[in-house]
């Protein structure tokens, strides 16, 4: 019986290890075939704008958990502060908010080269370093991702150092430490709908 | 923690049969390689009556731990008692950026084609060599102080003045951006309060100090007249703003409250760097 319990463990260990390694790079190729794709379709010169942007928040939607991304930016003492309804509210405001947010960036990229490094394993995440290589220097961006159920999904990212959540979080913090929850949700609705006369 | 309470909670069944011993060794060893190979590093350090409070306000939210798990720290927003100075200063800059120096960076664009305009910009980042080489030395970084004396003998002369990066391109021999700020944060020194100043943007005590040291380690500082060095300085930052244009334009677009942002961008990215 012992014995084979302890077999039991060895296998789960041999398991556990196995899909930990095939865990990084999975994760690595997942922001690989991600970044890549985005680039090809900003690269499509008879697309317009629009279509490209559509195209790139496609691309990087089944990629990004932008629902779990919003709820690590409202943080953990702001977050039971919101209702049910203001919750589904908040959620659809910031995921709007980032894409509009992420195509700006990337419609900046011209011609720049990226260079991936090894995935590197940071307890049960995986974080993929990239470095964006312009004419006079090298950036670097680093996708964060965890396993869902779906696969590997990444829910941060951090451009030379700064993580968008975090950066979100601050400027959370500065609008709820006055107001309620209702003030921030009209923010980021007014927020929104400039975006969307832009972009007319 | 959570193996102490699963481990506790087990104890009960755990009577004097063998295999019922075997049954808890294979369950507590089970339970530690999940919690070594898989790292479900669900154990909050800190923050853990927060935690019980917050869930006991809303014990409908059955995935509350998920704030837990996820590395983003949940720092409170720094001390700012200069905030009504440093914003009115935010704001002067911004004008300052928008009505002078955007215009003259866009005509500076229009002048010099990019190939150019990079390779007064490595040339420039070139002689930043004693500020990069010294505070990589004092830092206790002797291989980044090395990289940055290769780089600068490489592209002084193959890379013709530092006009070209050979030392990157073909070497892979990558810049650390070092300078006094961070050396003073490798030794133990706090960021101190923020502080924005005049043309030079967002920064806190520490690197404004920071500032005095690398500014005689610079070449450009030693230009004479100083009118001729204030202008080299001058050329050198709409240089780097024309190859960088309608970058601070996307952030801008981004931000609810840009100052806000600003300072707390500036913290996270020297935090950053010093830990490099």
């Amino acid at each position: 019986m012992v014995k084979r319990i302890l077999w039991l463990i060895l296998m789960l260990a041999v398991f556990v290890q196995t899909a930990v390694a095939d865990g990084k790079s999975d994760a690595g190729k997942v922001v690989r075939q991600t970044v890549d794709s985005c680039l090809d379709w900003l690269k499509e010169k008879d697309l317009s704008d629009d279509a490209k942007y559509d195209n790139i928040v496609t691309c990087i939607t089944p990629v990004f958990d932008f629902a779990l991304m919003g709820k690590l930016a409202l943080g953990k003492k702001q977050w039971p502060r919101l209702d049910e309804a203001q919750r589904k509210e908040y959620t659809r405001l910031f995921i709007q908010q980032l894409q509009n947010s992420y195509a700006r960036k990337i419609m900046l990229f011209s011609g720049e080269t990226i260079e991936y490094e090894e995935p590197l394993q940071v307890k049960s995440k995986v974080h993929v370093g990239t470095s964006v290589v312009s004419t006079d220097g090298r950036n670097k961006i680093l996708y964060k991702l965890y396993k869902s159920k779906t696969g590997w999904k990444v829910y941060d990212v951090e451009i030379k150092g700064v993580s968008i959540v975090s950066s979100y979080r601050a400027q959370y913090a500065e609008i709820m430490k006055t107001g309620t929850a209702e003030t921030l949700l009209n923010r980021m609705k007014e927020k929104v709908n400039q975006d969307d006369e832009k972009k007319e | 923690m959570r193996d102490q309470s699963v481990e506790d909670s087990i104890v009960p069944v755990g009577t004097a049969t063998r295999r019922t011993v075997a049954t808890r060794f294979a369950l507590l060893a089970m339970l530690l390689l999940l919690s070594m190979g898989l790292g479900c590093a669900t154990v909050p350090e800190r923050g853990c009556v927060a935690v019980a409070e917050d869930s006991a306000k809303d014990s409908a939210d059955e995935d509350f731990d998920e704030f837990d798990d996820f590395d983003i720290s949940e720092a409170p927003p720094p001390r700012d008692p200069l905030h009504v100075y440093n914003r009115f200063m935010f704001t002067c800059n911004d004008k300052a950026y928008t009505w002078v120096l955007r215009p003259v960076a866009r005509v500076y664009r229009w002048v010099l084609p990019e190939p150019v305009r990079a390779s007064v910009q490595k040339c420039a980042n070139n002689l930043g060599f004693p500020v990069r080489f010294i505070n990589s030395g004092l830092q206790g970084n002797f291989k980044g102080a090395g990289v940055e004396l290769a780089r600068f003998g490489i592209n002084s002369t193959v890379g013709i003045l530092g006009l070209f990066d050979p030392a990157a391109s073909a070497c892979d021999l990558q810049p650390a951006d070092e300078d006094f700020g961070q050396t003073l944060g490798r030794y133990g020194v706090g960021p101190g309060w923020p502080l924005v100043l005049p043309l030079l943007g967002p920064t806190n005590i520490r690197d404004a100090f920071g500032m005095a040291p690398d500014y005689f380690l610079h070449p450009f500082s030693y230009i004479e007249p100083a009118e001729t060095s204030l202008a080299v300085q001058g050329i050198e930052k709409e240089n780097y703003l024309s190859l960088h244009m309608d970058e601070y334009e996307a952030i801008k677009e981004d931000a609810f409250d840009l100052y806000t942002f600003m300072r707390d961008a500036y913290r996270q990215k020297r935090e950053a760097e010093i830990e490099e």
